[in-house]
């Protein structure tokens, strides 16, 4: 919750395109078991090779750390696209280089004792989420397929320790969120269980960058892309040690490291599919929030060049 | 003999214009800059919405009746926790402050414990009084405790030693000592640490709204926050501030008429 | 006459940083039923201590104190104390001061207005009832002490300094409004001044205490009636004359 405010303060007192130094860059990374290949570009030198000299620098959630990207205090920077199509309808500008990673990481959480056994049982249910994370669109979206309304539940905001915590404590029925924090919840209860909502979403693990810097520095983009493809070569190769660098950088069990490892499909591409996805949870957050904002146009968001140079079958519209 | 010259009504209210509008005056001027500065470009309006877009945003949010609603439930948590703390905070200060045993006792468990700034005991709150209202009243209760238990308890230790002779050589021994010279001796002090705790009440309800709540201003601007609405944040914190503001004023006239023998209430 | 308060061998000493200070010892002390008795003496010779044993505020290590017929065990409210620095109650009005005594020890409400009326009305403050101490001047507030003192009825008041912090006129203003009080009523005072021609000016009675542990210099009667001229006579000059020689003048 600090970090938060003082990230917001950075915000407001850098102001955006507080240039960094050249050439040294600032990754803003997420403490999320999706952002694998970064943490093994960065861990292996991948990025050095390139000639970038980047620092990585965790943030405990993609959020936090596009905060970062653009309070001008980062240039790269890797979080799911739902906390990017928010920042979008606000105004907020980035580019999109590629995506690392897909997955299903957005669970629902439900206690044994809840009485909840498909989705269709959370009416009446008290149910935490975090607003505006893709485990709170994952949660709308379930309730649509499913016939409730939001109305219907008591939702309470929370970040996912505290939901932990609660949940545990049987303050709340169920949780939306999203791993290791199932994980974490699942080991302190577990007789909890993982409701499915079937194939209704997929997130995608984005790496983005500040078109200002990128316009001033536009090498920058194919050397990143380049070494986030040396780091998914690697992880083909290099399954074990990629899993111990995956583990150091979350300070996680490696136990965890691969219980959790098969939720994530892990490839640098960017595709249609991306842009649908954005602009389908962009209606949604108009909607939500009774926007009158017009939806942007998430295409424009996406600079394809680097990777269509290095590998146009990743490339894919 | 005639009281002792007394500003008179007239001046008094004409000098009470001025303060307001040299007030109302520095306000203006600083929302000019704001908006100036907002519209400048030298940041980007979605992170430092100038005061116009603001008040557009707080217009939708009274529309909508969700400025309502926050507002009503963060008022309720505020006046429950305020209530709670100051009761507690009272007891407790001429507990500590009359009897010795109990501050021998006491004080240094209290010292101790509110030296915690009350952000980190918010997910202790969380387990011990669960998620719905309780803990959040809780935090605003405890907030407003230290505050008042302190100011209590030093006007307590200080009753000049002459009102209690007097009264004692009036008839007043025991309870009705107590009751009659103590607890006057100690309002200002009770008020005074309320007035302290008036702002320390509305931080702690911030921090009890950022976590495991779905209605109020703090969780308004949270929630806008985690959607990047930077100009609905900024209406969220101007609706707390006006909130605050609109409380200590209340505050500050209800004291007046509290202890209207003090030579400043406020 | 009658004794109204009498103090026989009494001995009294207080903690201080450099151990117990005596402050008084083997002290005798007689005051008659509607008698004036006036204590002179240097600062901080017991003066104060002597009152605050009077009113049963302290107690005596040795010795006994009585009041008409009764020892004294605490306060009382037959013995009002009037402070120096008039001590009010800041949260009361002057006319809740004033019935602060009857209001605690219980007399109805029409009655407490009544006397209250009248009290306020003797020290002339009728018209300033509902102002509280702060908007007083400070011989107000002493006037408002006296009627505080005297709205239990004491059959003795102790008087502590209480004009020594007024200019001189208010002063002269205030002991001639104790002595219309006392004429009216015949309580006996003890009152306690350093200031010789207020305790000419008043007192039926003066006795000069010592430094530390007091004892009793000096001990003469005052010629009544108290009339202003009378301060200038020959036998009150002489009076003057002693008293000044026994404070070391």
């Amino acid at each position: 919750m600090r970090s938060m405010i003082l990230s917001l303060f950075a915000a407001l007192l850098s102001g955006p395109a507080a240039a960094a130094e050249p050439m040294k860059i600032v990754y803003a990374l997420p403490m999320a078991n999706s952002a694998v290949l970064p943490f093994v570009a960065v861990d292996k030198g991948f990025f050095k090779d390139e000639g970038l000299d980047v620092e990585a620098r965790m943030f405990s959630s993609g959020r936090e750390g596009l905060q970062a990207l653009f309070a001008g205090q980062a240039q790269l920077q890797t979080v799911s696209e739902t906390p990017l199509v928010h920042a979008a309808i606000q105004g907020n500008r980035f580019v999109t280089i590629a995506t690392v990673a897909r997955s299903r990481e957005t669970k629902l959480l439900a206690r044994k004792d809840s009485g909840i056994k498909t989705p269709a049982d959370l009416a009446g249910k008290r149910v935490a989420t975090l607003p505006g994370t893709n485990s709170d669109y994952y949660m709308y979206k379930l309730l649509a397929a499913h016939g409730l309304k939001p109305e219907q539940l008591k939702i309470a905001n929370m970040p996912p320790p505290e939901m932990i915590v609660a949940f545990s404590k049987g303050d709340i029925d169920a949780l939306f969120a999203w791993e290791p924090h199932i994980h974490f919840a699942l080991k302190k209860m577990p007789e909890a269980r993982v409701i499915e909502g079937g194939d209704l979403y997929h997130g995608y693990t984005t790496v983005n960058m500040d078109p200002e810097f990128l316009k001033k520095n536009p090498e920058v983009a194919p050397k990143a892309v380049r070494a986030l493809l040396k780091a998914e070569a690697y992880l083909k190769t290099h399954e074990e040690e990629s899993r111990k660098i995956v583990a150091a950088r979350l300070k996680m069990d490696p136990g965890v490291v691969d219980s959790l490892w098969k939720e994530y499909v892990y490839g640098v591409e960017l595709d249609k599919g991306l842009v649908a996805e954005m602009t389908e949870i962009g209606t949604w957050a108009l909607s939500l929030n009774k926007s009158d904002k017009a939806l942007p146009n998430f295409r424009e968001f996406l600079h394809e060049s680097a990777l269509r140079a290095e590998r146009p079958k990743s490339v894919a519209f | 003999m005639s009281p002792r010259s007394e500003p008179s009504g007239r001046n008094r209210s004409r000098s009470d214009l001025r303060d307001w509008a040299v007030g109302a005056a520095s306000v203006a001027a600083a929302l000019c800059a704001w908006e100036l500065l907002g519209r400048s470009g030298v940041y980007p309006p979605h992170l430092f919405p100038p005061p116009s877009a603001v008040a557009r945003e707080l217009k939708s949010l009274a529309a909508s009746g969700d400025l309502l609603r926050d507002t009503v439930a963060s008022a309720r948590r505020w006046s429950l926790g305020l209530a709670l703390g100051a009761a507690l905070g009272t007891l407790m200060g001429l507990l500590t402050g009359v009897l010795l045993p109990a501050r021998r006792v006491v004080s240094p468990l209290m010292n101790l414990t509110r030296a915690i700034p009350f952000i980190v005991l918010l997910p202790l709150a969380m387990l011990w009084f669960g998620l719905g209202e309780a803990s959040k009243i809780a935090i605003v209760a405890w907030g407003v405790f230290c505050p008042v238990w302190l100011s209590t308890e030093s006007a307590a230790l200080a009753v000049e030693k002459e009102y209690v002779w007097a009264a004692r050589t009036l008839g007043a021994e025991g309870w009705r000592l107590w009751r009659e010279v103590h607890w006057p001796c100690c309002l200002p002090g009770v008020v005074t640490g309320l007035r302290l705790a008036v702002s320390t009440a509305t931080f702690a309800l911030a921090a009890a709204e950022m976590s495991g709540a779905f209605d109020g201003l703090a969780y308004r601007i949270f929630y806008s926050y985690q959607m990047f609405q930077t100009e609905r944040m900024m209406a969220g914190v101007v609706a707390l501030g006006a909130l605050a503001f609109a409380v200590d004023r209340l505050f500050v006239a209800a004291s007046r008429r509290v202890l209207p023998w003090r030579e400043e209430a406020a | 006459m009658s004794v109204s308060l009498r103090m026989d061998g009494v001995r009294f000493s207080y903690p201080s940083a450099e151990g117990d200070v005596l402050a008084l010892d083997r002290f005798d002390l007689t005051v008659e039923a509607g008698e004036v008795v006036c204590v002179l003496g240097p600062s901080g010779c017991g003066k104060s201590t002597l009152l605050a044993l009077a009113a049963g505020l302290l107690s005596p290590e040795q010795g006994a104190i009585v009041a008409g017929e009764r020892p004294v065990e605490g306060p009382g409210v037959e013995r009002a104390l009037v402070f120096q620095k008039h001590a009010l109650f800041p949260w009361e009005t002057v006319r809740g001061n004033v019935e602060f005594g009857p209001r605690v020890g219980g007399v109805g409400e029409a009655e407490r207005r009544k006397r209250a009326d009248e009290l306020l009305s003797a020290v002339g403050l009728s018209e300033l009832d509902g102002q509280y101490p702060r908007q007083l001047s400070e011989g107000q507030r002493q006037r408002v002490g006296l009627a505080r003192a005297l709205a239990n009825e004491p059959k003795v008041l102790l008087m502590d300094e209480p004009f020594a912090s007024l200019d001189a006129l208010t002063r002269r203003q205030m002991q001639a409004l104790l002595v219309s009080v006392w004429q009216a009523r015949r309580q006996s005072i003890l009152f306690v001044t350093h200031d010789v021609d207020e305790a000419l000016a008043l007192g039926d009675r003066f006795v000069v205490l010592s430094a530390r542990p007091a004892k009793i210099l000096l001990e003469r009667r005052v010629a009544r009636p108290r009339d202003p001229e009378a301060l200038y006579s020959p036998e009150t000059r002489a009076l003057r004359e002693e008293a000044l020689r026994a404070l070391g003048a």
